[in-house]
């Protein structure tokens, strides 16, 4: 009997060494960082998330830099400033003769057209393909051009393996340009000429046509006009050293947009990765797709280093939810000027477990210190008893969306289509004490959606006041003295996000101040954004993070039909003030009429409700030098040196 | 025994089967889209696309696309982390769990059953031990126990790494603390068992005839009290095995625990399946395991399962 | 050594096992009862803030922060006008606990947050007795292959991980049962979490009750009553429900700690139940931060942590004693030995 509980200990220990004879540690990076959450991809066409854009952005090299110092455009790739022309639509990037790719072959005008390509392809999905597809000409036509025939492509795909389709799909055969031939088989099929309406799903996968015959002809087509088609978006790769960029409307902060490492450029070797069907390099379904993994750390098998990147650091190790680790690109230009050879970016799941291992001396820097105590670790930063613990005015925004369209949620009344009852709930909140108060970590109260002073050359509106009386008046004057005859108020918001204490410090506020009644409806990530989509709010939680440095980078937010526009804000007049301001002359004129029209949105319509601008904390042991804080967390660690 | 054998196996075979199929069917009736990523909304014919690539546009199709995956042991791609499969990330994190799993059962059995055994032989001192066990072990959630650890060894202390993985001085806190619940109650079985036993005629006969307290202690009493422990073990192991999800938050931990939550809060369909399917492969295969090392001990046992 | 190993040997006393067991009945009543009685009181001051002073509070004899708050809210409530010496003496009593980082009183919100847990698992362990107590009934009666169906089921479920189930349980239901409570969150939140955790729960339950119908059913009298043509029905409610009643009452109070267990590690992911309403979990979840090395909040974490130590205690504690009466043979270990 005790060997058979002696045999069970040795097989357990046995496991415990198998299993761990696998851990063999590099040496201690110069510098190590805490992502917050994890890393989600490395492919910068697709990134959405601060941290992945962190890595991006020492990984790749723009077009410009954005310096950390001050947040202004300068050199990077290309020389600066970039030649604009008289109109201000055509823009000339002279690349510098240095760029290098990390194994050693220049970097061309071709491989940035690549990288721009790739993020406004319907298959890579990006977040930020709007960079592109809002500005450049011809770009909104290709992808919408591309929309369809993947649509139709999709459809006729399913429809050739059997399956049915719905009728969203039936209708994209029944309308798309490219879906002629489609329509008029299926018009000889059924004997009707064939009208959009009698176009539906069901009716389709019924129709004993040809699919596969069709869905090959279709993506012939396609496939054959792909390069006319992208050669009439307005990117040029004159020659190797010559980018020419056409806009469609003047585009006068695009130095910084070039900053942002989505607009990346792309090495030929990723072409390598891209799926091909029927020899054409394009999916069943028409997508542009590659496969996902080649943003890995692998030697190819000639013996180069892969991914190829041409940023200041080259990845050498990636592990998942654990750490990605770079190291100096010996090609680039700098590689010799660099102090920080080498950086590791760990995962920790727990914020606390990051502070205490930033405590313990493990890591060397937090880009952004987010622990419930975090007014703690402000009073430390602002009294100046740690140092190491830097205050950081964000340009970012806490705020609420009303819901401004729908008449009803879930059966309610929906109230706040009347912008008085909006403006009256936004009166009645007292920021101040949310900010100061509750918060207590240096968060600005905010009146406005833009943060003051944090966007050069706009002149914020004069906001929101905190005016109780004002906001029981107007409710009043809306039908709903002393809150009668409001449903109870539905708020809607994300349990992961931080902070839940707000929205009930603001639920209370209401309560008191205009005797309404509120419930808070907290939801995890995945219903929220579900929730939020399809609009069953009537106040739901927000926030929203600069991208460049101009107001546009909030107020296209509210514009209609923005697929950011959460609220449903729909206002003639602010549109107009936008468009106005898009072909203004000079920009004293163009930055006047942004700030009307943020007066229109926030103050005249109250589309949405700002709460705060954050303030962060940002952790950086004494050793290093050079990591500058700034209000967009901007950190290129190329310029960073340690004494170690 | 071989057929014994072969047909647990194939029972077992079922129960997956079945699993499978109650993972897949609760995973896409529930709200919530898994291609959706970030905030930001794709285009109509963009998002049918993209479902039709990934085969979540049709439940039948997709199921078919899965099951065919399973058969050949590729569990494909997952949707929150695009440069990854699921097979990769299985590999990345399952030596991790199972690392710290295996040292944490035995360090749950190493001070379970000699506690357990020792406050039923005596009470007093190693009885008050295994109730002070007890009430930390059951009473005690984890999330509370892993940071009161973290913050005496790692900060005030600073004899264990706060975080990060890779270094073996970073297992005995995770171990301990994913260690606790099963060593309290292993101790707790291992009581009860061993009071039973040391009732029973034949200690007192052996007692009798002057053999030495310490062998009827091991030699007589415990391999009967072991019996209860011995089942407990097998699916003790398994969970064990796939990663506490509060253990691996707390500590940082890179292992399964958190992809069975992540997965199923983003409806990570493909992530979600290659998990359940890991863990109950585990649970079958150590509730095999357990109920053979039972038939190899005990002889009445193989002639129940053979009949 | 040798004393104390017959010692061992000998049968032991069932005194002293059911005298915890009494100890644990009074100490969980007593807390039901604390909880019970201010609830009224910590139900206005839940969601009260008195975001002044009383922010992070420490605890203290001397009440902080503006007690007006809290009287006005409960000003015209029948609670106030029955015991306005009581309200005012709870509402000096505040700070015994220190306050949170809404100002509001640790003391209601345990208080509270002990009721909402202990409902909670009420309500899941009713939800598994329910579910639990027919499945089992109707596999164990009506044997053969719906038996052998009905229990595999039971073993497919019992395969998969728990949290997992929870979680979808929980997403799968709160739009249809919202819908169905006419929008009223709270409840629904509430009504959600308890049948999630309740309908992972009742397995255990089916099991049970499954092998106890099984050997009933042989039994002379349930032999008798079919021989004298007793419908299934008629003999589950009048043979078989009265000698399970014991072990469903036992098993049903070993659920209650598990689900207030459950129930803390949902709150430690963050669906749980939904601020500002409080749960102990909610609660130990939300003090666990404070440990570190830079705010002493050590009370955000000790009252709540004591008190669910203190709760899930007396309710293993009860539990055990029952499961003793019950079943003097059964060889599971009890907590407190």
């Amino acid at each position: 009997m005790l060997r058979a509980v002696i045999v069970l200990l040795i097989s357990l220990l046995a496991g415990v060494y198998l299993a761990g004879r696998r851990a063999s540690p590099r040496p201690r990076p110069d510098l190590r960082y805490v992502n917050s959450s994890d890393v989600h991809t490395l492919d910068p066409a697709r990134m959405s998330w601060t941290q992945d854009l962190r890595l991006a952005l020492n990984l790749w090299e723009t077009l410009c830099a954005c310096d950390p110092r001050t947040l202004k455009p300068a050199s990077a790739a290309a020389e600066f400033p970039p030649e604009v022309s008289a109109d201000g639509l055509t823009w000339t990037f002279r690349l510098r003769d240095d760029g290098r790719w990390s194994d050693g072959t220049p970097v061309t005008a071709a491989d940035f057209v690549r990288g721009w390509r790739r993020l406004i392809e319907p298959g890579t999905a990006a977040d930020y393909a709007f960079f592109v597809t809002d500005y450049v000409e011809g770009a909104a036509e290709y992808v919408s051009w591309r929309g369809e025939g993947v649509g139709v492509l999709t459809a006729l795909s399913r429809l050739a393996e059997g399956w049915s389709i719905d009728d969203g799909q039936a209708l994209v055969l029944a309308t798309a340009e490219c879906a002629e031939i489609v329509r008029r088989a299926y018009a000889e099929a059924t004997g009707n000429v064939a009208e959009p309406e009698a176009f539906s799903g069901s009716r389709m996968a019924r129709a004993a046509l040809p699919w596969g015959e069709l869905h090959r002809r279709v993506f012939e087509a396609h496939a054959a006009e792909l390069e006319a088609g992208f050669a009439k978006v307005g990117l040029e790769a004159a020659d190797d050293r010559t980018l020419i960029v056409r806009f469609r409307k003047p585009c006068p902060f695009f130095a910084d947009l070039a900053a942002f490492p989505v607009l990346a450029p792309m090495h030929p070797s990723v072409d390598e990765h891209r799926e091909r069907w029927r020899g054409a390099p394009l999916t069943r379904e028409g997508l542009v797709a590659y496969d996902s993994r080649w943003t890995r750390p692998v030697t190819a098998p000639d013996g180069a280093a892969r991914p190829v990147t041409n940023g200041p650091y080259r990845l050498v190790e990636w592990r998942f939810k654990r750490s990605v680790r770079l190291e100096v690109n010996p090609h680039h230009r700098d590689a010799s000027r660099i102090g920080c050879r080498s950086v590791e970016a760990v995962v920790f799941a727990d914020a606390n477990s990051a502070l205490l291992a930033y405590e313990a001396g493990d890591v060397d820097f937090i880009p952004t210190v987010e622990v419930s105590y975090d007014h703690a670790i402000f009073r430390l930063a602002e009294s100046g008893a740690r140092p190491d613990f830097k205050l950081t005015p964000l340009a970012a925004t806490y705020f609420f969306n009303f819901n401004c369209a729908d008449v009803e949620v879930d059966g309610r009344p929906n109230p706040f289509v009347d912008p008085r009852v909006r403006r009256a709930f936004s009166l009645a909140l007292d920021r101040e004490a949310i900010a100061r108060r509750v918060l207590q970590r240096g968060d600005r109260p905010a009146a406005t959606f833009i943060p003051p002073e944090t966007l050069p050359g706009y002149d914020t509106p004069e906001g929101m006041p905190f005016d109780p009386e004002a906001g029981r008046r107007l409710l009043g004057e809306a039908g709903h003295p002393q809150g009668r005859g409001l449903p109870v108020i539905d708020v809607l918001f994300n349990t992961s996000g931080a902070h839940p204490v707000v929205g009930q410090a603001i639920a209370r506020q209401w309560e008191t101040h205009l005797g309404v009644r509120v419930e808070l409806r907290g939801k995890e990530s995945k219903a929220f954004a579900e929730d939020k989509a399809r609009r069953r709010f009537m106040i739901s939680q927000a926030n929203w993070y600069a991208d460049y440095n101009d107001p546009t980078t909030f107020l296209d937010v509210l514009a209609a039909g923005n697929g950011n526009n959460d609220s449903g804000y729909a206002s003639a007049a602010f549109d107009a003030l936008l468009a106005r301001a898009a072909t203004a002359d000079g920009p004293e004129a163009r930055m006047r009429l942004l700030r009307e029209a943020e007066a229109t949105a926030v103050m005249r319509d109250a589309a949405i409700l700002p709460v705060f601008h954050y303030t962060s904390v940002i952790a950086v042991r004494g050793e290093v030098e050079g990591l500058h804080p700034n209000s967009r967390l901007w950190f290129p660690f190329s310029g960073v040196t340690v004494a170690r | 025994m071989i057929r014994y054998v072969v047909r647990r196996v194939g029972l077992g075979a079922l129960t997956l089967a079945c699993v499978y199929a109650v993972t897949f069917l609760m995973t896409v009736s529930v709200p919530g889209n898994p291609l959706q990523s970030s905030e930001r909304r794709l285009a109509p014919e963009i998002e049918a696309a993209l479902r039709a690539r990934y085969d979540v546009d049709h439940n039948g199709r997709y199921f078919l696309q899965l099951l065919s995956g399973l058969v050949r042991l590729d569990f494909g791609p997952t949707f929150q982390y695009p440069d990854w499969s699921c097979n990769e990330i299985l590999a990345q994190a399952l030596p991790v769990s199972a690392l710290l799993g295996f040292s944490a059962m035995l360090t749950a059995v190493l001070i379970g059953v000699p506690l357990g055994a020792w406050s039923a032989a005596r009470r007093g001192a190693a009885g008050a031990a295994a109730t002070a066990l007890a009430l930390l072990g059951t009473c005690v959630p984890t999330f509370i126990t892993g940071a009161c650890l973290l913050l005496c060894f790692g900060v005030w202390l600073k004899i264990a790494p706060v975080g990060g993985w890779g270094a073996l001085s970073a297992l005995p806190l995770p171990t301990i603390t994913l260690a606790l619940p099963f060593a309290a109650y292993i101790a707790r079985l291992t009581r009860v068992g061993m009071e039973e036993a040391l009732r029973q005629d034949f200690i007192r006969t052996a007692l009798a005839r002057g053999i030495p307290d310490r062998r009827v202690l091991w030699g007589h009493a415990f391999p009967v009290a072991f019996m209860p422990v011995l089942s407990y073990l097998g699916p003790a192991t398994a969970q064990a095995l796939t990663g506490s999800f509060v253990v691996e938050k707390v500590f940082s931990v890179p292992g399964m625990g958190q992809h069975f939550v992540n997965a199923a809060l983003n409806r990570d369909a493909g992530l979600l399946i290659a998990c359940v399917t890991v863990y109950s492969a585990l649970v079958i295969a150590f509730n095999l395991a357990v109920d053979l090392v039972h038939a190899w001990i005990d002889p009445r046992v193989r002639g129940e399962a053979a009949a | 050594m040798k004393a104390s190993l017959k010692d061992a040997t000998s049968e032991r006393r069932r005194s002293r096992l059911s005298g915890s067991g009494r100890a644990a009945i009074a100490g969980l009543a007593l807390m039901a009862l604390a909880a019970a009685a201010l609830s009224p009181w910590s139900a206005a001051w839940y969601d009260v803030q008195e975001i002044d002073s009383a922010v992070r509070h420490p605890p203290s004899w001397r009440p902080a922060g503006d007690a007006d708050i809290f009287l006005t809210k409960l000003s015209g409530d029948s609670v106030a006008v029955r015991a306005p010496r009581m309200t005012q003496a709870l509402a000096g009593s505040r700070s015994l606990l220190g306050h949170d980082d809404l100002g509001r009183s640790l003391l209601f919100r345990l208080a509270l947050g002990m009721l909402v847990s202990l409902l909670i698992a009420a309500g899941a362990t009713g939800t598994a007795t329910v579910i639990g107590t027919a499945w089992g009934a109707v596999a164990g009666l009506c044997g053969g292959r719906v038996d052998q169906i009905l229990m595999r089921i039971v073993d497919v479920l019992y395969g998969l991980p728990y949290i997992l189930l929870v979680i979808l349980m929980k997403v799968a239901l709160t739009r249809p049962l919202t819908a169905l409570l006419g929008g009223r969150t709270r409840y629904a939140d509430f009504v959600i979490l308890f049948l999630a955790i309740g309908s992972v729960a009742w397995l255990t339950m089916a099991r049970v009750v499954r092998g106890q119908v099984l050997s009933l059913k042989h039994e002379g009298f349930v032999q008798a009553a079919r021989a004298m043509g007793a419908g299934p029905w008629w003999i589950l409610r009048k043979h078989l429900l009265p000698p399970l009643a014991g072990p469903i009452v036992v098993y049903a109070t070993l659920t209650v700690p598990q689900a207030v267990l459950q129930e803390a590690f949902l709150s430690f992911l963050g669906i749980g139940v939904q601020p500002p309403l409080p749960s102990l979990g909610r609660l130990a979840a939300d003090g666990v931060s404070a440990i570190n090395p830079f705010s002493g909040y050590w009370w955000l974490l000790a009252f709540p942590c004591a008190t669910l130590v203190a709760l899930l205690l007396a309710l293993s504690g009860i539990g055990d004693g029952l499961r003793r009466r019950f079943d003097p043979a059964d060889r599971r270990p009890s907590l407190l030995g």
